[in-house]
């Protein structure tokens, strides 16, 4: 069976910003890859690429064996690719529980009862029920991002793209958000982008460091936060960071 | 946080099966003095309610919807007098050529973002009434009479367009909630909210927006041709007058954006002003700006949103509750 997604050999530059360059990689059913990298390392403009919000210059994006590089963002979705977003992005006149909604009765293909189902079921899942009818926009911080995980979940997608959903959570917070991803993890295939490593250390099976769009390390968590080249500019930008703030 | 508010489709339905009745049988009671007064209100109403559909429901600001209440008069007039077809058979079709032109447009209009958006579409309502103005066949400044409604009845023409004008408030409250109450309605909130998180859930955005443009135009048209047809002429010069413009935008705004309530109730205080501040000539203008300044800077939500904070009440909100809440609210009762 074909991997969940196939990145071939995928390379966008925005003239002299190289966002990709000749990436690849796959993630299969139940997997979890980790994406890390510096800031400006390229990571949200992957996620952009896969999903079909900018559009690769060279390389196929595969998902379920079939080509869906040249298909718009809503097409993307509604063959299951989820997303959160780093800021979230909530429908900020809309209600949590219908910002959720339109998610299950678009890209997730439910219609009238079935999608209320689905959307109250995330919406439980991910412990918003109670806040359900509250508009999403005065919502605190954790809410928004449970919302963003709630909405990508409503998709009831195959591929779920989390970028950094755990920054900005305290301990505990952080702790349920694994508890939770690990229990969707077998259902579908997960790519997670994250500043937080012993979270994504704790649910990814396997890390691939990018800098520059381009891969520097990939394998176990284990070995990836052990190699040399992702220490010296991994670690060294976020001391520089740590230096200028 | 914004209290509760949810939707009560069975109230709103008996609601518009009580306006259809007593609208059927308004033209049996009322002078048709009064009659043309009130087709006047309803046109002027739908204006309005088309622009606030636009900006309100659609996310789009636009500047020019004149240009869809002169083309949609000249449109009738001109096929009605060209063709000799009654105008009330071509009324309907008002709705399809101002759609169609809407439709047009858009793949120009859409590259274009906010204020230029909204500039562009006055840009083309001025390039459409020099146009006009500049063609003898299309009567040029002086405009066009109504040939075909001089051989009819009076009263027979006053009620039928008095039951287009109807039809049309009918469609701007009731037609407006049932879109938002359907899944389209959500794709159209979800545009509006938020475009990038809208292609994230699996929406076209693209073409969600061309549909609430296209729809909005079409019923600012049909409502300037009916609007038209009950003065039985139309000129390029008050056609296409940026000035509906700003009643469109005063009554919207006074009312509340994104409301069904706040066009009813901003049509209704237009129209009261109107009638008070007769006889004072260009400085009624002046005071209904003071006035549209005045409500944006105490009550930015309009006055129906102020109501609605204060009183809760939301006769033609959508709120769709989740089952969860709704089995929560059931137990804590």
């Amino acid at each position: 069976m074909a991997p969940v997604l196939q990145v071939q050999n995928l390379s966008r530059r925005f003239g002299q910003i190289v966002v990709a360059h000749d990436l690849s990689f796959a993630v299969a059913h139940g997997e979890c890859l980790g994406i890390i990298g510096p800031n400006g390392a390229g990571k949200t403009s992957v996620f952009n690429l896969l999903a079909g919000v900018i559009q690769p210059q060279a390389g196929r994006i595969l998902l379920n064996g079939e080509d869906i590089t040249s298909l718009s963002q809503d097409k993307r979705t509604s063959r299951g690719v989820g997303r959160t977003y780093q800021v979230p992005q909530p429908f900020g006149q809309l209600t949590a529980f219908e910002n959720v909604l339109t998610a299950a009765s678009y890209g997730g293909r439910l219609r009238g009862a079935k999608a209320s189902e689905r959307a109250a079921e995330v919406l439980a899942l991910t412990g918003l029920s109670r806040k359900a009818d509250l508009p999403a926009g005065g919502l605190p911080l954790l809410d928004r991002k449970r919302l963003e995980l709630a909405r990508a979940m409503a998709l009831s997608p195959c591929l779920l793209l989390l970028d950094e959903i755990a920054g900005g959570l305290t301990e505990a917070e952080v702790h349920e958000l694994i508890v939770l991803i690990l229990a969707i993890k077998p259902s579908l295939a997960i790519v997670w982008i994250e500043h937080i490593t012993h979270a994504l250390s704790a649910v990814a099976d396997r890390i691939l460091a990018i800098n520059a769009g381009t891969r520097i390390a990939e394998g176990v968590p284990a070995a990836v936060m052990a190699d040399a080249a992702v220490q010296e500019i991994y670690m060294g930008a976020v001391l520089n960071v740590a230096a200028v703030g | 946080m914004t209290p509760f508010t949810t939707s009560h489709p069975r109230l709103v339905a008996a609601l518009a099966v009580l306006t259809t009745a007593a609208l059927v049988l308004a033209p049996f009671f009322v002078r048709e003095a009064n009659l043309r007064l009130m087709i006047e209100i309803f046109t002027v109403f739908t204006f309005a309610q088309s622009w606030n559909f636009l900006a309100g429901y659609v996310g789009l600001m636009s500047f020019g919807q004149q240009l869809f209440i002169g083309l949609g008069a000249y449109f009738v007039f001109f096929v009605s007098n060209t063709l000799g077809l009654s105008p009330f058979l071509l009324l309907p079709f008002s709705f399809v050529f101002c759609a169609g032109f809407a439709a047009l447009a858009a793949p120009f209009v859409f590259r274009l973002r906010d204020a230029y958006f909204a500039i562009s579409i006055w840009v083309i309502a001025e390039v459409v009434r020099l146009f006009i103005s500049q063609r003898d066949w299309l009567g040029s400044v002086s405009g066009l009479p109504l040939v075909a409604t001089r051989g009819m009845d009076r009263s027979f023409v006053a009620t039928t367009n008095f039951y287009f004008a109807a039809a049309l408030v009918l469609i701007s409250v009731f037609g407006l909630y049932a879109l938002s109450m359907s899944r389209l309605g959500l794709a159209l909130s979800a545009v509006r909210d938020n475009e990038g998180t809208a292609a994230a859930v699996g929406i076209n955005v693209w073409w969600t927006r061309f549909f609430g443009f296209v729809l909005g135009c079409g019923i600012a048209g049909m409502a300037g041709a009916t609007y038209y047809m009950s003065v039985f002429h139309v000129e390029p010069g008050g056609a296409f007058d940026p000035n509906w413009m700003v009643v469109m935008m005063f009554i919207v705004i006074i009312g509340g954006v994104g409301t069904i309530e706040g066009p009813i109730i901003g049509t209704a205080i237009y129209f009261l002003l109107r009638g008070w501040l007769a006889g004072t000539g260009n400085l009624y203008l002046m005071l209904l700006g003071a006035a549209a300044v005045v409500v944006m800077l105490v009550a930015p939500k309009g006055i129906w949103g102020v109501v609605r904070t204060r009183f809760g009440i939301d006769l033609f909100g959508t709120r769709r509750r989740s089952p969860v809440a709704q089995k929560f609210h059931q137990g804590v009762r």
